[in-house]
């Protein structure tokens, strides 16, 4: 099966996963406690007005009805009006949205880098003091709290020893690319924390297994050089695994993004759609929602094309 | 823990493979009895707050603002209201501890059920089954949250249900996992032979068998789920306040932080690592000495 034909199949599968998604999404606004209409409108407008508004909206219609009209709004008007601010949902969202792909971007790369480099340094030294030390670090690390954890580095590196900004994206005298990269260090570490940790785990153990085996022994035994060894062989072997493992933590690397933006007071999609949580707004919330989900759904395909392409053993298959 | 799903893709739950070691007896039951003891004078100090705390944990005293840890009469000092941090602690561990077992062992109990059910149902209700089980895994677990917290409103419910609603799917994979080792295993044969029910052979005789794993699991995910729901309640959507809780506790640590006092936030933080970590270590102990063929095939 070619490539392309797998990355169809996967395309329709995705299809009912869509809807799920969609319906549950929609079931949000429905079985939210309380009117957010009432509250919004109850002490300014009369019954008959809000009952207007209410038809506005469109939810005095039949809920299959109201369902396919949401879906409608997703695609042509901007997922539909929030009802706090009064604009289009993905209107108010794109740019928080841009802002949490920032983030989350610099830690897919924290991710990626530490946690190769710990696992490389853990699995080559097996069983020596450095492996130890760094299994050590990996197993307390995976038992700390995001929040937490964003908190303490703050202490360090921002309050006691300033070296690095508290919180924001941005100085308040405004800044350029220097300046994001110095608010983003400590946000990207906090958020991909976890994954760093678990991609350490499954490089080193990838790392140990390749070490194991015979081609590793016989290359070895011909003198090859560590550096061709490590890099060529090992290195290309265990490459599949590592990228999924990095797309399969991106989930993991999203939850630690909304922990850390709130910590950090980054202006992401997390802190908007927590706020619409409290207000009540759900339209934002949805809408917040469904683009979170989607962009989950994109990396794990576009994982799996990854991986595809990586691993050609699969392709004959 | 690693799962690998109806795909046959490897997943992970937090935490990875474990690591290679080889542990004589005497260290795997240090360990054990190093998690066991932590976990016992936790559960019991919690659950004795009424009697032992010093002061009452709601208790705001504007004069006692920010004492530092070791001051006569708060011996962990106080927060920014002047509130105790140590009764704090105590009373607060009763809320994160509650939460995170009651929601873990509710999700057990649902994904065991859901998985034994599969594992000895044809193939079109497990295919069923377990097809949904994977679409829950479609949601990252913090936007299940979110989702939870705008249909039923922040508070204790929230947490639970996220926890349920995020850590049954991973129980579920498990245990069908085990579940399906089991089939067509002769004490089963003999069961039915004897005219036993699905249900019967089920929850009599298949379930004592992968008991064990499905117990070790439970421990380990009790660890992840208290960080979890600390930062939740951290986020806003947990646990309400006044009612003291550690994650809720590190936020409110969190607000005090930029005037240089890092103690309210990092005391509950540093408890939570600690019961976590010794939850971790249970399941690891647990394993080794109650599935000790595991323990040799892990590599």
């Amino acid at each position: 099966m070619g490539t392309l034909t797998h990355i169809l199949k996967r395309l329709v599968n995705l299809v009912p996963v869509l809807l799920i998604v969609s319906v549950l999404t929609f079931a949000i606004g429905h079985l939210t406690q309380g009117d957010p209409i009432e509250a919004q409108y109850a002490r300014t407008h009369t019954p008959e007005q809000i009952e207007a508004i209410r038809a506005a909206y469109g939810l005095d219609l039949p809920l299959w009805e109201q369902y396919l009209r949401w879906l409608r709004s997703l695609f042509v008007e901007g997922g539909g009006l929030s009802i706090v601010q009064n604009q289009p949902v993905f209107a108010i969202l794109w740019p928080n949205f841009v802002n949490t792909l920032i983030l989350t971007g610099a830690g897919v790369v924290v991710c990626a880098v530490f946690g190769i480099l710990i696992g490389t340094l853990a699995g080559t030294g097996h069983g020596r003091l450095i492996d130890r030390a760094s299994m050590f670090i990996v197993q307390v690390g995976s038992n700390l709290s995001v929040y937490w954890f964003g908190l303490v580095l703050i202490w360090i590196f921002a309050l006691q020893l300033q070296w690095l900004p508290v919180s924001g994206m941005y100085s308040r005298r405004g800044g350029g690319f220097g300046d994001l990269l110095l608010h983003l260090i400590l946000p990207s570490i906090s958020a991909a924390l976890i994954s760093m940790l678990v991609l350490a785990r499954f490089t080193r153990i990838g790392i140990i297994q390749e070490r194991q085996s015979d081609h590793f022994r016989t290359f070895r035994s011909q003198g090859l050089g560590s550096v061709r060894l490590y890099g060529r062989h090992v290195g290309r072997n265990i490459l599949p695994p590592v990228v999924n493992i990095i797309g399969l933590e991106i989930g993991t690397l999203i939850t630690g993004v909304v922990f850390v933006e709130s910590v950090f007071n980054w202006p992401g999609i997390g802190t908007q759609v927590l706020n619409a949580v409290n207000g009540k707004d759900y339209p934002l919330i949805q809408g917040g929602v469904v683009l979170v989900a989607l962009c989950y759904l994109v990396v794990n395909l576009g994982t799996d094309v990854v991986v595809d392409i990586l691993n050609p053993r699969l392709k004959r298959t | 823990m690693v799962v690998q799903n109806a795909r046959g893709e490897s997943l992970t739950l937090v935490r990875g493979i474990r690591p290679r070691r080889r542990r004589s007896a005497t260290r795997v039951h240090g360990q054990l009895a190093l998690a066991i003891t932590i976990l016992v004078v936790v559960i019991l100090v919690t659950l004795l707050a009424p009697w032992i705390a010093p002061h009452d944990p709601l208790a705001a005293d504007g004069a006692l603002k920010y004492l530092p840890v070791g001051s006569p009469g708060h011996l962990l000092g106080t927060d920014e209201q002047g509130r105790d941090l140590l009764s704090r602690l105590l009373y607060g561990g009763r809320t994160s501890l509650l939460i995170a077992i009651a929601a873990v062992i509710a999700s057990t109990i649902l994904g065991s059920v859901l998985a034994l059910v599969a594992g000895f149902s044809n193939d079109n209700v497990a295919g069923v089954i377990m097809r949904a089980v994977d679409i829950l895994f479609a949601f990252p677990v913090i936007i299940a949250a979110v989702a939870m917290a705008a249909i039923l409103g922040p508070g204790t419910g929230v947490v639970i249900a996220a926890i349920v609603f995020s850590a049954t799917p991973y129980v579920a994979r498990i245990v069908f996992a085990e579940v399906k080792l089991q089939r067509g295993r002769d004490y089963v044969e003999a069961a039915v032979s004897l005219g036993a029910g699905f249900w019967s052979v089920l929850f009599r005789e298949v379930l004592p068998n992968v008991a064990a794993p499905i117990f070790i699991y439970a421990s380990g995910l009790v660890g992840i789920m208290i960080v979890f729901s600390s930062s939740l309640s951290a986020l806003g959507i947990g646990v309400q306040p006044p009612e003291p809780d550690w994650g809720r506790m590190i936020s409110e640590g969190a607000k005090v932080i930029i005037s240089g006092n890092i103690v309210p936030a990092l005391l509950p933080g540093l408890v939570v690592l600690v019961v976590a970590l010794a939850f971790n270590w249970l399941g690891d102990g647990l394993r080794d000495v109650l599935d000790p063929h595991r323990r040799r095939t892990r590599s």
